[in-house]
């Protein structure tokens, strides 16, 4: 039995097969850890084959895809079935792609993937197929207080900030200015965020085509950004801050009891963490009025 | 003139606030979360109780002591939000 582990944002997950396991994406290899006894969730991977894999028993269930119109292009659906199983299922349409379909099927701390790889592959599994193991990670968060969020975020001699906005309006041109002025990016996309006692951390996540590897910061002031033709920088609070962050997460809500736990999550920060409305022009005079709040 | 609520939302305080979050497979935009003022969950809980808006709208005159045509106009704007964003339907 081959094993390969993994930790993302505070989250182990042990991965085990017949066959030996790789990473032919490097994005995900610098997550990979020496063991892990422990683990969060433990999951068996094998191959399969057919052309169906329809979840019959499915109770409820979300679909969405991922156009990435150069690295994959798949339809994933994340759901859970009646007896209280979660799956989820991610169908390639790129006939490039090593594989054609994977299926995984957890509940509690134990679960299976299977990949049905297209022909003539390497010797090797990849449990990572995009974007399976991100909505793992996601549906794990998401019950232990955290919650994923499209955002960059910085480390700035210690100090993390955070950047959110729908894409295309500045997250990585925010994220260059601050290396530009000496801070560390920790990921310029798609961030964790994990909730302490008293702290909030951002950590990134493994990511196709990113070689990077594991980096946490604890957030001192969270962003909700804009272009603008003129710097400005307001303080927002309350329900309707919480909401303006949340637009931002990633969630899969099958629940009453999920979407309330969730927002609660992303309250949990707020309350921890000061959040701010960002305007901004691309040159590093923001970074300056950002440290200039001494957060 | 009843409403009914749909099953794709729920409710939930959030830093003292009434939120509606959506829920299920229907979501496809976390921008569907709003937050509602003390007169929109006086209606939200009613219209989920089953109470005609007739009787809702009497209510909050009597309840807030404000005049008809505005409670009316309220009552509309909530109640108009809330089928744009399919929480609620009207009932015939």
């Amino acid at each position: 039995m081959k094993t390969i582990c993994i930790s993302v944002a505070n989250i182990t997950i042990r991965m085990s097969a017949e066959e030996p396991l790789d990473f032919s994406d490097a994005g995900f290899r610098g997550f990979v850890i020496a063991s892990a006894d422990e683990a969060d969730i433990c999951i068996s991977v094998s191959d399969a084959t057919g052309d169906t894999h329809s979840e019959a028993d499915r109770e409820s269930w979300i679909v969405g895809d991922c156009r990435d119109m150069e690295f994959s292009e798949n339809i994933w659906e994340i759901g859970v079935t009646k007896n209280g199983e979660n799956y989820i299922v991610v169908d390639s349409y790129r006939h490039d792609s090593e594989y054609s379909w994977v299926k995984m099927r957890y509940k509690g701390n134990c679960g299976k993937i299977q990949i049905c790889r297209r022909p003539q592959q390497s010797p090797t599994i990849d449990p990572y197929i995009f974007p399976t193991i991100n909505l793992l990670i996601s549906n794990l968060l998401a019950k232990s207080n955290g919650f994923m969020i499209h955002s960059s975020v910085v480390d700035d001699g210690g100090k993390g900030y955070l950047f959110t906005a729908v894409s295309g309006t500045g997250k990585s041109t925010m994220a260059k200015l601050w290396k530009e002025k000496g801070a560390t990016i920790v990921n310029d996309d798609m961030i964790a965020i994990t909730n302490g006692e008293n702290t909030v951390e951002a950590h990134n996540i493994p990511m196709s085509y990113y070689n990077q590897e594991p980096r946490k910061i604890a957030l001192r002031g969270i962003f909700l950004i804009s272009q603008s033709p003129t710097n400005f920088i307001r303080p927002i609070s309350g329900a309707t801050a919480v909401l303006k962050l949340a637009a931002n997460t990633i969630y899969h809500p099958f629940t009453k009891e999920d979407s309330t736990r969730h927002i609660k999550s992303v309250a949990e920060s707020v309350q921890h963490v000061r959040l701010f409305e960002l305007g901004f022009k691309p040159d590093t005079d923001i970074v300056d009025e950002v440290r200039k709040l001494n957060l | 003139m009843k409403y009914i609520a749909s099953d794709n939302f729920t409710t939930t305080d959030v830093l003292g606030e009434m939120v509606i979050v959506p829920v299920g497979k229907d979501v496809k935009e976390n921008g569907n979360m709003l937050a509602i003022n003390k007169t929109g969950e006086f209606i939200l809980e009613r219209i989920t109780k089953g109470v005609d808006s007739k009787d809702i709208i009497e209510e909050m005159v009597k309840t807030f002591d404000a005049e008809s045509s505005l409670i009316e106009a309220d009552f509309q704007k909530f109640t108009s939000r809330m089928i744009e964003l399919g929480y609620l339907s009207e009932k015939e």
